[in-house]
């Protein structure tokens, strides 16, 4: 006698290609937002969104999924970032203006008088390396043992970046308060 | 430890929680960014797809092998020669073995000692010196990848000039990605804006076609509802 039993359908299999994009446009508005952060200009955040997400799938099978997939992001953004500034560095003499790189869009230059662009522009002028560690810790609420993890820096290196970084955001936010005040 | 609240000023902290919220991107770049992740997953997938460049592996292998068995020759002549010349260059030391000559009376004396060990330490360091290196594999650059780039930096002033406005402007970049990539990997973005600049600039008779053909070369495209938003309006 023969018994016809229900199984319960496998769920479909996803492949690494489906699940790295999926979790790429989950996360596409944060990627794009931490870029800006970052000091990325307009006319460029969309060419390392796409650097990103390669980046990304390059390393998705060293990603552990038990964990929180921004703190990895910001990783693989802040070396983006770092190169990409270097490069420009490199390439842009400084008598030589990016043809194409106008800054804020206007939109944003609405929102200039808003607190947002302000926080941005003050973010532009604190170094790379100390501004990953405030955007983390202060807006990204990372804990301080995983900034140092993800960036590659001891602990100690990581506070004592965190404390400078706030000085020269308060800085940066008088100073932008001020110029704004004479305008 | 630091605290931190008590480190950052109210009014700086109250900026910072502001910006911790995220806005939300605009459904046309999230449209641009998904689209140009999906070229690039095809285009990797097609680098991994295609075949173990073989041509290049067998000449490099058969090259290595020739010139290993050149050195070996090399370094086994140059033992035999070593140990038949040994006694004489262990009696003079490493300064007479330029002038032979000086020392010939020497060689019988101490011909048949010891010489192997002298002899040793000079073969090892020299077949140290021939042992292939592991070298760490090339990265490999598709061309796929690279063209993806080039078409990247060509679209991007087209896209700058349609956020600033400037629509006439953006359609030079845009005919030159066309008659440099006409059926590039970024066919798809090059043609949404083109009709998004051509509807802007008023030419809706040429928006009008450029939006058909595209709902024709691209029916399955995530910038569709861009596209089909813009031709509404004519509708």
């Amino acid at each position: 006698m023969s018994h016809l039993r229900l199984l319960a359908s496998s769920p479909p299999q996803v492949t690494p290609d489906e699940a790295c994009l999926e979790a790429f446009q989950r996360e596409l508005n944060y990627v794009h937002r931490t870029l800006r952060r970052m000091g990325t200009s307009v006319s460029e955040v969309e060419d390392l969104l796409q650097d990103v997400f390669l980046a990304l799938r390059r390393s998705w099978s060293d990603y552990d999924q038990r964990r929180p997939l921004r703190p990895y992001l910001f990783g693989i953004m802040f070396r983006l970032v770092s190169a990409h500034q270097r490069k420009r560095k490199r390439e842009v003499t400084p008598g030589m203006v990016e043809p194409y790189d106008n800054g804020l869009l206007p939109d944003e230059v609405l929102e200039s008088k808003q607190s947002r662009a302000m926080v941005l522009a003050a973010l532009e002028r604190i170094p790379l390396p100390r501004r990953a560690v405030l955007m983390m810790y202060d807006l990204d609420a990372v804990s301080i043992r995983e900034i140092a993890s993800v960036l590659a820096i001891p602990m100690f290196t990581a506070y004592s970046r965190l404390r400078k970084a706030r000085q020269e955001l308060e800085i940066a936010l008088r100073r932008l308060a001020r110029e704004a005040d004479v305008r | 430890m630091i605290d931190s609240r008590r480190e950052l000023r109210p009014a700086a902290r109250a900026l910072l929680d502001e910006e911790r919220t995220i806005p939300a991107l605009t459904p046309e770049v999230r449209a641009r960014a998904v689209a140009r992740a999906r070229t690039a997953l095809e285009v990797t997938h097609a680098v991994q797809v295609l075949p173990a460049p073989r041509r290049r592996v067998v000449p490099a292998v058969s090259a290595a092998g020739l010139a290993l068995a050149f050195v070996a020759t090399s370094v086994v002549a140059a033992v035999t020669t070593y140990k038949r010349h040994a006694p004489f260059a262990r009696d003079v030391g490493p300064v007479a073995v330029a002038a032979p000559a000086a020392s010939a009376g020497n060689t019988a004396v101490s011909r048949g000692t010891d010489g192997p060990e002298l002899v040793a330490p000079a073969v090892e360091r020299e077949v140290d010196s021939v042992r292939p290196r592991v070298f760490p594999p090339p990265r490999l650059r598709s061309p796929s990848v690279d063209r993806l780039r080039a078409e990247l930096r060509l679209l991007r002033p087209a896209r700058a000039f349609i956020a600033r406005g400037d629509l006439a402007a953006a359609l030079l970049p845009i005919g030159e990605h066309t008659h440099l990539f006409k059926r590039g990997l970024l066919a798809e973005e090059r043609e949404a804006l083109r009709v998004r600049a051509l509807w802007g600039l008023g030419r809706a008779d040429e928006a009008r076609l450029a939006a058909t053909s595209f709902f024709i070369r691209f029916p399955r495209s995530v910038l569709l509802p861009m596209v089909d938003q813009i031709s509404t309006q004519w509708r």
